[in-house]
């Protein structure tokens, strides 16, 4: 599985990503964000949220997960994130790079 | 046009239905609008405004309604425990200016230093205008990289420590998210594109000033930075924006380069952060910054309040850079006359970024 997250947005405007391999990973790493992406029903999302009708500088989320031959990506901003995906999004974040 | 207090003004069911003009002669409007004080002065402009046929100029409901004091300014503080969006807002702080926590202290104190500049150099009542109790919450998630305004209400994230400090640790970053509520009370502009960038650089020139005035600075003394000390020792950089010199701020191995253009041949087009409002907003910043260095002296005297008034009365959600620089320049002529040295610094202003003034 390709887990791919992109955040832009926020107060800084910035643009930091992450790319996992999850077959790369050792099983214990593996192992649970493959069960957040499952949690999250990922492939049952829509594809695109709206922007929020108020706010500012909020994060934006774009991401995209392959499994085999399945591919869909999720764009949504932070307020609007739907609860079941929050933790994936949680533990994705800690990993992000510039 | 005498200020009462919780009742309309004269001419007030007339305003509403767009048929000011002939209720009280231009040449007395001019008059209050150069010598009138606090109020009358304001809705001088605003009639004259209005008569002067500036098209997109917003005919808000209670424009000529002077609400009743509320007694005084409202700041809450809450801490939400590192919860996220659904906690909000949290538990509220008891003696928030006097906190131990410093997320807590810096949340109050900059919210108050900028209800106070609102109120003290444009008469403007909280971020509605109408004395509107100002929260914020701090301790939002954990190792949260962000500040926010999320339509109610401020919110802080501690940052990670690692690339990021506290958010409350810059004052001019507090100002900028409580000026995106007033920004959303007035013009609305819409955060996207380039009415977005616009938004972005409303809260990013009011969060500037407030710094400015806080140390009282000369627009020479000032950094025109955003964000000074939001980074930890380890970036290489000095804030997170530069209103001088755009795309200079930082540049780090880690967090990659600023990526502000200061010129409209540098306009990004992207379908990120909304369309580059963090972006591209450094174009209209900088036009702010040449108006504001021509100007010399206080940059919240003249250039802020040129931008404050046109943020309040004459822009629209859509509004493009070409559009804000041509209310921007009528709002000087209307404030400080026809050719004045302030309107031309307003041309010289956008000109600078590549923006025309079409008349």
């Amino acid at each position: 599985m390709i887990i791919h997250l992109v955040r832009t947005g926020g107060f800084g405007g910035m643009r930091r990503e992450v790319r996992i391999e999850t077959g790369s990973l050792p099983s214990r790493e593996r192992e649970p964000l493959e069960r957040l992406v499952g949690e999250a029903e990922f492939f049952s999302l829509p594809g695109k949220f709206p922007r929020p009708r108020r706010g500012a500088d909020y994060f934006l989320y774009s991401l995209t997960v392959e499994d085999g031959e399945r591919r869909h990506t999720v764009e949504v901003a932070q307020p609007l994130l739907p609860e079941g995906l929050r933790p994936l999004v949680r533990e994705l974040s800690k990993r992000l790079k510039g | 046009m005498e200020e009462t207090h919780g009742r309309s003004v004269a001419g007030q069911s007339q305003a509403r239905q767009g048929t000011v003009r002939g209720i009280v002669p231009p040449h007395m409007l001019k008059h209050l609008a150069e010598s009138g004080n606090g109020r009358s002065r304001d809705l001088a402009i605003r009639m004259l405004m209005r008569i002067e046929k500036i098209r997109g100029m917003r005919l808000a409901l209670g424009e000529f309604y002077v609400a009743a004091p509320t007694g005084g300014k409202c700041i809450r503080v809450y801490d939400v425990k590192h919860g996220s969006d659904g906690d909000l807002p949290g538990e509220l702080v008891a003696n928030p200016s006097k906190s131990r926590d410093p997320a807590v202290k810096e949340a109050y104190r900059g919210a108050e230093a900028t209800y106070k500049f609102f109120r003290q150099l444009y008469d403007r009542n909280s971020i509605d205008d109408k004395g509107m109790c100002i929260d914020s919450s701090v301790h939002f998630e954990t190792d949260y990289d962000n500040a926010g305004w999320d339509g109610k209400q401020m919110i802080y994230g501690d940052g990670d420590g690692v690339y990021f400090n506290r958010f409350t640790i810059a004052i001019d970053v507090i100002a900028h998210e409580l000026a995106h509520g007033v920004t959303e009370y007035e013009a609305a502009l819409e955060y996207h594109d380039q009415p977005g960038a616009l938004n972005e650089s409303m809260s990013d020139v009011f969060g500037s000033l407030v710094k400015q005035w806080k140390a009282k600075e000369t627009v020479d003394a000032a950094d025109w930075l955003i964000g000074e000390g939001l980074f930890t020792k380890k970036v290489k950089g000095k804030a997170l924006r530069s209103m001088s010199a755009p795309g200079t701020a930082y540049d780090d191995p880690a967090l990659g380069k600023d990526p502000q253009p200061a010129h409209m041949r540098d306009f990004v087009k992207t379908r990120e952060d909304e369309g580059g409002v963090h972006i591209n907003s450094g174009i209209p910043n900088h036009a702010f910054y040449l108006t504001a260095m021509e100007l010399g002296g206080h940059a919240w005297e003249r250039a802020g309040k040129i931008w404050y008034i046109t943020l309040r009365d004459a822009l629209k959600a859509k509004a493009s850079f070409a559009t804000a620089a041509k209310r921007t320049w009528q709002v000087a002529g209307v404030l400080y006359g026809e050719g004045s040295e302030e309107q031309e610094a307003v041309k010289k202003g956008w000109a600078g970024v590549g923006v025309k003034i079409r008349k």
